[in-house]
């Protein structure tokens, strides 16, 4: 983006299409992230526009693109967390039955079973598996936009995909 | 099989789906153009937007929507139980501590319980559910106990006794609210129940906040005198109250960020409460307590209750495990004038059975009681914790019921006496409420209004949508209920007249609904009534005479603007629309967005029968233009002769406006009306509207505060 510094003093201004332009740089990294982190599009879109509504209210001096992706991403994976924790009061069936997002679309042989596999991942990990396979961050960075210690989201992302291919193999 | 597994495979998997429309820059501008600025001020408003709001695209996709199948908690008799302030240590004394009856929970009688409760023992781990990561988390366990060598070990017992206010010396209570002076109040749900707001007059002075800062104006005769900003030091201002020569506000804790990464860690976490000298300004004292704002009440007689929700999900924002030893992260704490205290395990209420979920996690309802009379009324009266999570409150002069659920709504009533909190009875009740004014006491029953969805077979996909009133005792057992009124469509608002309730829901058109609860066992839909649009709130205006604000519509359920309208409710078996007033239609240009605050706060109305004033904020953004050319207006309102007539306006024309430029409230004062935002005040002849003074504010701290601008 060209002058991501006047969008974003824009946008601490209350000007919504500047707001828009900045959000228009992560809304396709969220919605994927939001869609695979929780059950259903409709949850999927209450994170989502939460933390729109949240980053918009609160918006501060960012330095830069980079910034504000890491920053909206945190709040996103706020609000995540939050609805997690609310399906883990409900029944634990309804997991189960919750669990067909990715395999819905279009019927995809050749990634069927990673699909599957993916899909049978906890919150933390397909949280964590998002951030680096999706938005790119390295370790530190997934450290501080979740919220965990660098060494931890090493070591958890190599028994995630360690998993994967376990599950695969099987 | 192994080779599918790699980055570029999980990455086209993930992005496999094409984003929604509803997703879009476009669409969520749209969304935060109607809602965004309302943001910082209705928090709680927010869940009611996304979940039942008027924003089509958001239903229009819904694919399958969360299952409600969780089961009803077993209701059972309520053992009363004495109220102890036991001090306890993290050692677990025994303390006998009896059930209470409901819900299972039970007064905690160590720390350690509530630590093994929340399963705080698994913070270590990181982990929710996979078995082999909690062997891996034992190596890992050794690794960071080393690097966390200077973890913060604070923990401080409490001193409760100290802080608990001696009734025996308690000054005899003065009742302050009660004036026939000539001027507007907020309007209180239930009458001795006084709600707070963020602007409160005496008559002669009037104080404002919208965010930051309070704006103190004398007035006299339209003209401002004196006007004075002060506490600015405080966080966002939720709301206030001026009671005798006090004014007490209510604010979050200050938001002191060092860059945008500490911005979220260090966000608000805490709700504080203010209390300050009307005569100068001066602050008497200061108490603060963890998690965010819920709600407060103030009875008449001068005791004050708050409610806030301290949760921390997952547990994971912490930067290492939570060590028995570590109260200060898991016990609930207040302040009072920097001095700080653990709530005792006594004071807080935990579930007896095991909790469902294994993960680590920390979510209290916090209740605070003050006495506003008392010599020392910041020093709570009374502090207690619920394990669960705080949403919408009401409150009658003998009880407070804490509710919160997204597909069904758990209740607790709290018996609130003189500055007491005692927990009394919990329930559940299938669907979610809409606001404050979906409930009611009356004559010893609670009534409850709820919207829920019913699921298909598999709990993936509504196929209705439903709306039931119940009528519980005080045990909260159901005595009664009425569903089936609305199918399909979303409660919109209540109002409840002592046996009648009037329920507004809305798909395409506002069907009133009268309910005759006089047989609580047996209620009865009497009349209902089809008009387009829906009322957001409604008000009783007189006897017989119902007032109802919202959005107006056409026949196929478009909204298209605001509305009045006032309904005869004189007859239930006969409702009857009186008349109706479209708001702002002559500001209609095909650029211009026409709202009002008041939709999701209906305190910005100015509802005045003994003036024959109604007051509704309008503002007018022009969109999708290239420079932002708004409007910020109260439009005036008689009814007269079975019609609304338009009165005039206190407007400002604002070029490049936001939130701060909004007019968000107005009042009566004598034969002058005033309307105020963060930037200006505005008075105005009652009789004609012509504006009679105004005073502007140039306060940048406020838009820097507001806009999170740190250096």
């Amino acid at each position: 983006m060209k002058d991501f510094k006047t969008y974003a003093a824009l946008a601490r201004n209350g000007d919504t299409e500047a707001f828009s332009k900045l959000y228009s740089l992560v809304y396709k990294d969220m919605y994927h992230t939001a869609v695979y982190n929780l059950r259903n599009e409709h949850d999927a879109y209450d994170a989502v526009s939460e933390a729109v509504m949240d980053a918009f209210s609160s918006i501060g001096r960012l330095k830069n693109e980079e910034a504000f992706k890491s920053w909206i991403m945190k709040i996103l994976f706020a609000k995540i967390k939050r609805k997690q924790k609310e399906y883990m009061h409900q029944d634990e069936d309804i997991d189960n039955l919750n669990d067909g997002e990715l395999i819905s679309g279009s019927f995809d042989f050749e990634n069927f079973e990673l699909k599957e596999a993916m899909n049978n991942l906890d919150f933390e990990s397909k949280a964590l598996l998002t951030l680096s396979v999706l938005g790119g961050y390295n370790s530190f960075e997934i450290a501080k936009i979740y919220g965990m210690k660098a060494s931890s989201v090493r070591s958890r992302l190599m028994r995630i995909k360690e998993q994967l291919r376990l599950n695969l193999t099987v | 099989m192994s080779e599918i597994y790699n980055d570029e495979n999980i990455k086209k998997v993930l992005e496999e789906k094409n984003v929604p429309e509803a997703f879009s820059p476009e669409s969520m501008k749209v969304m935060l153009d109607k809602f965004g600025y309302q943001q910082r001020r209705s928090r709680n408003i927010k869940f009611n937007i996304m979940k039942i709001g008027s924003f089509a695209a958001a239903l229009a996709l819904v694919v399958g929507i969360t299952a409600a199948i969780y089961p009803l908690k077993d209701k059972c008799e309520i053992v009363d139980s004495g109220i102890s302030y036991h001090d306890c240590d993290t050692s677990s004394q025994a303390i006998i501590a009896e059930p209470l009856g409901f819900n299972n929970m039970k007064y905690a009688e160590s720390y350690d319980e509530i630590y093994d409760y929340f399963n705080l023992k698994n913070s270590r781990y990181y982990d929710s559910s996979s078995q082999y990561v909690k062997g891996f988390g034992k190596d890992e366990m050794v690794y960071e106990a080393a690097e966390d060598g200077l973890v913060d070990e604070e923990g401080i017992a409490g001193e409760e006794s100290d802080m608990m206010y001696d009734f025996e010396s308690a000054p005899p209570s003065s009742n302050s609210s009660l004036n026939n002076a000539d001027y507007t109040n907020t309007y209180n749900q239930e009458s001795g129940v006084l709600e707070s707001d963020i602007v409160k007059t005496d008559g002669k002075t009037i104080y404002y906040t919208s965010s930051y800062g309070i704006k103190a104006a004398q007035v006299e005769n339209g003209k401002f005198k004196e006007v004075k900003t002060f506490a600015e030091d405080l966080g966002y201002i939720n709301s206030m109250y001026l009671y005798d020569d006090k004014l007490v506000v209510i604010s979050d804790s200050k938001f002191e960020a060092l860059d945008f990464y500490d911005a979220l860690n260090s966000s608000v976490d805490s709700t504080v409460v203010t209390i300050y000298s009307k005569e100068d300004y001066s602050m008497l004292g200061q108490y603060e307590q963890k998690g965010y704002y819920t709600d407060v009440r103030l009875r008449e007689d001068g005791f004050m209750y708050l409610v806030t929700d301290q949760s921390d999900y997952g547990c994971y924002e912490y930067d290492g495990e939570i060590k028995p030893q570590d109260t200060s992260k898991y016990i609930p704490s207040y302040t009072v004038n920097d001095e700080i205290n653990s709530l005792p395990c006594s004071n807080i209420l935990i579930s007896e059975l095991e909790p469902d979920s294994t993960s680590p996690w920390i979510s209290y309802i916090n209740l605070s009681a003050f006495d506003l009379n008392s010599s020392v009324p910041y020093n709570p009266t009374d502090v207690k914790a619920v394990a669960g999570n705080a949403g919408t409150i009401y409150c009658s002069m003998k009880n407070l019921y804490v509710t919160f659920g997204w597909d069904n709504t758990e209740i607790t009533r709290f018996e609130i006496s003189e500055g007491t909190i005692i927990p009394k009875a919990g329930t559940s009740v299938k669907g979610v409420v809409k606001d404050q004014f979906s409930m009611s006491e009356y004559n010893g029953y609670f009534r409850i209004a709820t919207t829920f969805d019913n699921f298909d077979f598999f709990g993936l996909t509504a196929i209705e949508t439903n709306n039931c009133l119940y009528v519980l005792d005080m045990n909260l057992d159901e005595v009664g209920q009425i569903s089936n009124f609305g199918l399909d469509e979303t409660i919109k608002s209540v109002n409840f007249n002592g046996d009648m309730a009037y329920i507004v829901t809305f798909r395409q058109t506002d069907p009133l609904y009268a309910i005759d609860l006089s047989d609580p066992a047996n209620p009865k839909k009497t009349d209902e009534l089809k008009i387009t649009g829906y009322s957001s709130y409604m008000q009783s205006w007189a006897d017989g005479m119902l007032l109802g604000f919202g959005e107006n519509g056409d026949e196929d359920g478009n909204l298209n603007g605001l509305k009045l309208s006032m309904f005869d409710n004189s007859d239930p078996d006969n409702l009857r629309v009186i008349d109706t007033a479209e708001i702002g239609n002559n500001f209609n240009h095909k650029n211009a967005y026409l709202y009002s605050y008041a939709i999701s706060d209906r305190k910005a109305l100015l509802i005045s029968p003994k003036h024959n004033i109604i007051g509704v904020p309008v503002n007018i953004d022009l969109i999708y233009t290239d420079s932002y050319n708004g409007k910020y207006a109260y439009i005036f309102y008689s009814f007269e002769n079975g019609k609304f007539k338009e009165l005039g306006e206190i407007s400002t024309d604002v070029t490049g406006g936001t939130y701060l430029d909004g007019l968000h409230r107005a009042v009566i004062i004598g034969d002058y009306v005033y309307a105020f935002s963060d930037k200006v005040f505005i008075s105005a002849d009652i009789k004609n509207f012509n504006q009679v003074d105004s005073y502007e504010f140039n306060d940048e701290y406020i838009e820097n505060s507001y806009y999170g601008i740190i250096d």
